[in-house]
């Protein structure tokens, strides 16, 4: 990762560690309160829900009893080890830098397209409020997070074998990622600088994640608990607890007969969007990740704020389009205003009882709005971008759709 | 959103009038590619997923063998009540003669074969006979022995024993047994009597199962024939007695309660007062039901606010109207569960006034407890006043003693049976002996779990005929012939006249036909009716299929228009 180490450089990445570790240190009960919340922490990526696991697993006994853990043991290794403050910061500076390499190196066929400053980009990762607020919140997404964007970097920078590790460490900590193997197959069977042939790397990747999940049985004794209870959790939604998406509404009103098949056509229409945009945006596979990106962090089950954080890591990355977006100002609106909304509605029907779940099934459903309209925005002028650059005489006429 | 997302670039178009230049074969490939990439999804993941989670789960259940239960075309034929006769004093020949012809006798007053009396000549005083110091002949031995297994178990044992004097019939105070003197001459008149008061005494309970046959099988028509035969006003009463008990059912939980309307008293002994009066009941029942205690105090609980007691002038105290008496039960405040567990829970309540209103008495009516059907019994007390130290007026004890319960806890004793349904008084208003009546009560509860278990098998198969979408789980279907097994077993039982066998199977067959009844399973379908999936398919229908189904018709159209295009 060759990073020029200017002084603006290293002031953002100095600065951005010892926000996070001031925080840590002079506001330990900011952590915790933080890491209660239900926009930063799911029952799949609670660092509270986590220290039940550790506790169980330290005494010898599986972390999967009592049915409160639900992520992966390998994170448990890591946490016995390092102090987990450390490991946060750690893991979202690694973020940035990457990022920032990515930055440097991505070359969009566009004549919009300028040469991206990869410190811009890293400063906007590492000063989201969403990013910073997630990592407070000890929101284990972030090695997922860690994950993807190492499969993008290594894929982008020709290590393809490497980017399958990445992206088996993604599906082997919380399953979507799985979702992301044809774009990052795309992004790299186009890096022309190293020729690998498709056979290997979908055998590599199934290789690498078959080996992760094999770790499993080293490290506790029912591999079949850790299945149901980290997939299991995931695939059947068996925890309605609140949180920003779209799915805990709907499965506690769902007639129960219906569930099992909502259930899957909720996946599916996960599952949907790969094969289309993967086809229709062949030539940037980077924004079909990033799009995908954006579209899981609204429609994933467990969805939190540490997944729009990732979405919008990548998304300044095309920030070349944004005179062709037409709805910023209103998505950007949306997502602010919920943002303030969301906590406070969940307060006033938790805590003050003066309201009810839905004010905040409402304020969710705004966010998640917010957000469609951003990914549906940012798809659209990429469109654009790619039909201006085939019909250069249209630039600048506005479009009807037939 | 995802096929307009996809498309619209390709088939943009200017807002000119100018008509957009043909699309490049490269785009639309491509957007046959997008569209079949969608279609590939919702044919080899999506259909799979739906057939999977919506096909419903069907267990084979014996629908006819279930309705043949409860119309009742498996019931037994008659259900037999075994009566032993013993007379070791007798010669063997006069002692079958009465058999045969107290049997004759029996069977021309009365032809409803349920519970029909069946007289059986038994040896069985031989073993009691170390115990008794037995005078005059030897006994020969008369009779069948009582360990053979045909004889089921007795329902009552008579003793004949010669008597000078004239006829006399004989019951014991406790146990269910009769002693019948049988003077030497006029032996014709003899069965004829001895008949007359078996059929008396087992009249009321074969009414009592005719009304319960009546009212839960379907095929009735002896049951029906034979309350007709019967006088109208017996049967009102015994209709009335089983209205009044709480349902069969294999569980009770009896809640005693003292709800004093002051301070005092706070303190019962209630532990003995249950020992010397609830226990003993509770331990005869004990093979018919089960049961558990629980007891509670309460202060400052008065009765309902809207009663309002009357004073009378010359008489101290307070009188309650005795039409207020129903609503007495201060059902906002008095802390009365409705149900623990599975049972139903009979409630039982002493209750004591403030001082101003001793004694509290009932407006026309020297008692003062009185019964609520199906749900308890009441009764106030009025304890004696003593002085108070602190202050040297009168005041209520602070204790309620043993002694003062002893009479509350008789009727609260008497209200429990009552509320089970154990007969009580017969016609003539002669107390029967307890054994008996308790057998009574076994024999009846008996009878009501099998019908009810057959009736509700009978309704599971009319449902599961009548709703073809609710699912039927395995072990629904494993409920029910765990039910029909033990419905057999209890018919055989109830043909050998074994009560006791009889009694644990219906049990069982209740218990799992209810189960069965009442899966949860099946119990959210049934209120599911087809057009109700319209409004849960919609939505996916609406804007999710309707966009994917137009872009492959397009698709479709393109494919058949190149085709034509090509061939001509």
């Amino acid at each position: 990762m060759a990073i020029s180490l200017d002084r603006q450089t290293v002031s953002i990445y100095a600065g951005a560690a010892l926000l996070r570790l001031l925080v840590f240190v002079a506001f330990p009960d900011l952590s915790d309160f933080l890491g209660s919340q239900v926009e930063i922490s799911t029952p799949i990526s609670s660092f509270k829900r986590l220290q039940e696991g550790l506790f169980l697993y330290q005494h010898g006994l599986s972390p999967y009893d009592g049915g409160v853990y639900h992520q992966a043991p390998l994170l448990l290794v890591i946490f016995e080890i390092l102090p987990s403050a450390l490991v946060f910061v750690a893991l979202d500076i690694l973020n940035a830098v990457s990022l920032h390499t990515i930055a440097n190196n991505l070359d969009i066929p566009s004549r919009r397209f300028r040469k991206l400053d990869g410190t811009l980009i890293a400063a906007a990762y590492l000063f989201n409020p969403f990013t910073i607020l997630s990592c407070l919140g000890k929101s284990t997404s972030i090695f997922t997070n860690t994950a993807i964007i190492q499969a993008v970097f290594n894929a982008q920078s020709g290590n393809p074998l490497r980017a399958m590790f990445s992206l088996a460490i993604g599906t082997y900590l919380s399953m979507y990622p799985g979702l992301l193997l044809p774009p990052t197959l795309l992004m790299i069977l186009k890096n022309k600088d190293q020729p690998a042939s498709l056979a290997s790397l979908v055998m590599s990747y199934i290789g690498a994640l078959a080996a992760l999940l094999s770790t499993t049985i080293i490290l506790t004794d029912g591999f079949w608990d850790f299945l149901s209870s980290c997939y299991g959790a995931q695939l059947t939604v068996t925890d309605l607890t609140p949180n920003v998406g779209l799915w805990w509404y709907f499965f506690i009103e769902i007639f129960d007969s219906f569930r099992d098949f909502f259930i899957g056509v909720f996946w599916l229409h996960l599952v949907g969007y790969v094969g289309g945009l993967t086809f229709r945006l062949q030539s940037q596979p980077l924004f079909v990740i990033t799009s995908l990106l954006g579209l899981f962090a609204i429609f994933k089950p467990y969805p939190s704020i540490a997944d729009v954080s990732l979405y919008l890591g990548f998304l300044p990355m095309y920030s070349h389009i944004l005179p062709l977006t037409r709805y910023t100002f209103i998505a950007a609106s949306v997502l602010l205003y919920s943002t303030l909304l969301g906590p406070a509605f969940y307060h006033l029907w938790i805590y003050a009882g003066s309201g009810n779940a839905n004010f905040f099934y409402a304020i969710t459903l705004v966010w998640s709005l917010g957000l469609t309209i951003l990914v549906g925005d940012t798809l659209f002028a990429v469109l654009r971008d790619e039909w201006e650059i085939e019909r250069p005489e249209m630039k600048g006429k506005s479009v009807r759709q037939i | 959103m995802k096929p307009a997302a996809a498309n619209s670039p390709t088939s943009a178009a200017m807002t000119t009038t100018k008509q957009p230049p043909p699309e490049k074969p490269e785009a639309v490939r491509l957007r046959t590619k997008i569209v079949l990439s969608f279609w590939a999804v919702i044919l080899l993941l999506g259909f799979p997923t739906w057939w999977q989670t919506t096909s419903i789960y069907r267990a084979d259940l014996p629908l006819q063998d279930m309705l043949n239960w409860a119309e009742g075309l498996n019931t037994p034929t008659s259900i037999p009540l075994h009566i032993w006769v013993s007379a070791p004093n007798l010669p063997c020949p006069d002692a079958q003669r009465i058999v045969r012809e107290t049997q004759q006798a029996l069977d021309d007053l009365n032809e409803y074969p349920t519970l029909h009396q069946r007289l059986y000549l038994v040896n069985w005083w031989s073993t009691g006979k170390d115990n008794k110091e037995e005078k005059g002949t030897p006994s020969t031995s008369c009779g069948e022995n009582p360990s053979s297994p045909d004889l089921g178990d007795p329902a009552l044992r008579v003793l004949l024993e010669p008597a000078k004097d004239g006829f006399a019939f004989e019951l014991d105070p406790v146990i269910a047994k009769a002693v019948v003197y049988i003077p030497r001459t006029d032996a014709n008149n003899v069965s004829k009597r001895l008949a007359e008061n078996l059929h008396e005494l087992f009249k009321e309970e074969q009414v009592a199962a005719a009304l319960q046959t009546v009212a839960l099988a379907s095929h009735t028509q002896n049951a029906q024939a034979f309350l007709r035969s019967q006088p109208y006003d017996v049967v009102t009463r015994i209709e009335k007695q089983i209205n009044r008990a709480y349902k069969s059912s294999s569980e009770f939980h009896l809640t005693f309660s003292l709800f004093t309307a002051g301070g005092v008293p706070s303190s019962w002994d209630v532990q003995d007062a249950l020992s010397k009066h609830i226990q003993p009941l509770v331990q005869a029942l004990s093979n018919t039901s089960e049961f558990d205690i629980t007891t509670q105090i309460q202060l400052y609980s008065s009765y309902s606010p809207a009663i309002q007691p009357v004073t009378k002038e010359g008489m101290e105290g307070a009188f309650l109207q005795q039409k207020d008496l129903t609503a007495f039960v201060n059902a906002a405040e008095w802390p009365l569960a409705p149900s623990i567990g599975d049972g139903p829970t009979i409630n039982f309540i002493l209750y004591v006034p403030v001082q101003d209103e001793i004694p509290l008495k009932i407006d026309g009516v020297e008692g003062t407890s009185w019964l609520i059907p199906q749900w308890g019994g009441i009764q106030i007390t009025n304890p004696p006043l003593q002085p108070d130290p602190m202050t040297g007026g009168m005041s209520l004890p602070a204790h309620l003693a043993g002694e003062l319960l002893r009479q509350p806890f008789e009727t609260f004793s008497s209200q429990l049976l009552s509320l089970l349904g154990v007969p009580q008084a017969n016609q003539s208003g002669k107390l029967l002996p307890l054994q008996l009546r308790l057998d009574a009560y076994k024999r009846f509860s008996t009878l009501t779990l099998y019908l009810k278990a057959a009736s509700s098998l009978g309704s599971l198969a009319r449902l599961a005929q009548r709703l073809s979408n609710i699912p039927i789980q395995k072990h629904v279907a494993e409920l029910v012939d765990d039910a029909i097994g033990n419905l057999t077993a209890a018919e055989h039982a109830f043909l050998e006249s074994r009560w006791d066998a009889a009694l644990i199977h219906s049990r069982i067959a209740y218990r799992d036909s209810e189960k069965a009844f009442f899966d949860k399973s099946m119990v959210g379908q049934v209120y599911f009716p087809d057009e109700h999936k319209v409004a849960v398919y919609l939505p996916l229908l609406g804007p999710i299929g309707v966009p994917l189904l137009v872009g492959l018709l397009r698709e479709i159209k393109r494919l058949v228009v190149r085709k034509r295009g090509i061939t001509p």
